[in-house]
């Protein structure tokens, strides 16, 4: 091989191997998947699901599309372990949060706030109405409990 | 624990559509394929800067001693009431502008105005105003032309790194006094040796001057040859960055290095890989220590795949018997800048559009005292429905692909500037391969959110 030749099958296979390679990036991705990361926590957890059916009421004309997201927060872990939680555009997210110290949540975006004290669980119901993703955290402790997918 | 998005705020973009991701890289190969086999065969850019000189009138304005000491003077003022406000108004970046006017109306800012108008930082510089001031009362004439030489970028890398890391890595970029305190003592420190070594100092040494530099260098408004303010094609003022023919410029390569690296890094920590990664280290410290160290090795593999480019592409180049790859590396840093650019739009667009209106809406209280300064009233809040995410998707592969394209083009003239024509083609496969795997490593950043 010519000193040429050599370079350019050098070239050619840079070239071929970062085709490769962005073929891979762009395939191997999955975009917004939710995670699964909201069902089997230890003990207090309650079981968590993304809903789709009307709120019990009773009298049920009017369905409305609720996401329930229920979070237990034991020794500044959260329970389930923190990750995304898809919510459909539109959607009425009802969401509780129980803590065994006290603390402010606070929801991004949304700019909603909630003070918590130890016991029982605190509420904030609002409907997703902006796209985008969201985290939802402690103020004081820094935590994030969950990030919200709201698309 | 990262929460924050670019140092402030909690919203974050969701994923580019898989479609559009396989597209935008699928469109970026397929172009610089195009440009490296039909594109020009005499460079373009590489002769004196030329460009169309603006109005005398107009170049009257912008050239005359009015302007040049009220936009200081501006820049003082502007600096002052930042810096106030992060040292007096409350430490919550709900409350306080401070954070939002540093790291979105300046920080970010910076690029499309540098953009337009050339390099705003110098124009602007409180630093580079106090220092003269100063070095006229102390009378001190002489300046270390000679150092600065010889530190060329260096300065500008360290600043700016420093800078970077408070925004990315630390997890307190958004507290107002830790604004006040670094900007402070930024601005102090700089000032010192500006008095000490000269106003020279600032063009590469000062972070955010050289910054503003950078992208000055693809602005359509420039100096020409003679002096002459004027218009010109963007690709024109690229070059000037780096010099084509051996000689090396200290630094340029680290510096546009850390700006595309710490780019990559501020879209990685949006991944869910990486939100998985600092999961598991819970605590500040833990998780400060894996910011600086995911902002290094970002910047560090750039870097070196910058550097292994300019080495494969070094043999190529004729006669001078093997250039080391640092003169290959400086001769072809500017093409980084456009894909520098292209990463900036796309990471930080939606920050500003939403971000940027808290800037606003904040100001009007900025020391949460009830007052009322822009007549926003009370309960406005941040409108995010002026952009679809729709729109902020297509306008961030947009910006990748685009910023690839600029780069590919401003690679290859500087290659036709340097190689003979037999290796034209092959000679471009190495810049032109590491192009498209800093465009897919952007574009899966976007996807992968």
């Amino acid at each position: 091989m010519t000193a040429g030749h050599r370079l350019r099958v050098r070239g050619l296979a840079c070239v071929a191997g970062l085709v490769v390679l962005s073929g891979l990036a762009g395939c191997g991705n999955d975009p917004g998947a939710p995670t699964a990361g909201r069902e089997g926590g230890a003990g207090d957890a309650s079981s968590t699901a993304q809903n789709s059916e009307p709120s019990p009421s009773p009298t049920p004309d009017i369905s409305v599309a609720e996401t329930i997201i229920d979070i237990v927060v034991t020794n500044g872990v959260p329970t389930p372990a923190t990750g995304q939680v898809a919510v459909p555009l539109g959607n009425t997210v009802r969401l509780f949060i129980t803590a065994d110290a006290a603390d402010e949540v606070h929801v991004h975006g949304y700019d909603l706030t909630a003070d918590i004290a130890p016991g029982g669980p605190v509420e904030l119901t609002f409907v997703a109405d902006i796209p985008g993703s969201f985290a939802v955290e402690f103020h004081e402790g820094g935590q994030l409990l969950c990030e919200l997918r709201v698309e | 624990m990262d929460v924050l998005a670019h140092g402030l705020g909690g919203r974050s973009d969701l994923p580019i559509p898989l479609w559009l991701a396989v597209y935008g890289a699928t469109a970026a190969v397929l172009i610089s394929f195009y440009v490296l086999a039909r594109l020009w065969r005499q460079p373009k850019f590489q002769g004196p800067p030329g460009g169309r000189a603006l109005p005398s009138w107009l170049r009257a304005i912008a050239d005359s001693r009015g302007t040049r000491l009220g936009l200081r003077v501006l820049g003082v003022l502007l600096f002052t009431g930042l810096v106030t406000v992060a040292w007096v108004g409350p430490d919550d970046s709900y409350v306080n502008p401070a954070p939002t006017w540093l790291y979105v109306w300046w920080w970010a800012g910076l690029v499309p105005a540098s953009l337009l108008l050339g390099p705003v930082a110098r124009l602007l510089s409180p630093m580079r105003a106090t220092t003269d001031l100063l070095r006229r009362l102390v009378r001190r004439d002489r300046s270390n032309d000679a150092l600065i030489a010889r530190l060329g970028w260096w300065p500008a890398v360290g600043s700016l790194a420093a800078f970077l890391w408070l925004e990315l890595a630390s997890g307190f970029a958004d507290s107002p006094r830790v604004v006040a305190t670094f900007l402070s003592a930024y601005a102090i420190l700089h000032v010192i040796v500006g008095v000490v070594v000269g106003p020279s100092w600032f063009d590469r040494g000062e972070g955010f001057e050289a910054y503003s530099s950078l992208f000055a260098a693809l602005a359509p408004l420039g100096r020409r040859a003679d002096g002459q303010l004027a218009l010109r094609n963007p690709f024109d003022g690229l070059p000037r960055l780096s010099a084509s023919s051996g000689s090396v410029v200290p630094g340029l390569v680290a510096f546009c290095c850390l700006v595309l690296g710490s780019t990559a890094f501020d879209g990685l920590t949006r991944t869910a890989l990486w939100r998985t990664l600092s999961q598991s280290a819970g605590g500040r410290t833990l998780s400060l220590l894996l910011g600086s160290a995911g902002l290094v090795a970002s910047v560090l593999l750039v870097t070196g795949l910058f550097l292994l480019a300019a080495r494969l592409t070094a043999p190529y180049l004729p006669g001078q018997q093997n250039p080391g790859k640092d003169s290959v590396a400086t001769a072809f840093v500017h093409s980084l800048v456009p894909v520098a650019l292209g990463y900036t739009v796309a990471h930080y667009f939606s920050f500003v559009v939403f971000q940027g209106q808290a800037g606003w809406l904040l100001g009007s209280d900025p020391l949460d005292r009830g007052w009322d300064l822009l007549g926003v009233g009370g309960s406005a809040a941040i409108d995010y429905t002026v952009v679809t995410p729709a729109v902020i998707a297509l306008v961030q592969v947009g910006a990748i692909v685009a910023g690839h394209i600029g780069g590919v083009v401003a690679a290859h003239d500087r290659a036709v500037e340097l190689l003979p024509r037999p290796q034209l083609t092959a000679g471009q496969y190495p810049m032109l391969a590491t192009m498209v795997g800093f465009t897919s490593l952007g574009i899966a950043l976007l996807a992968g959110s």
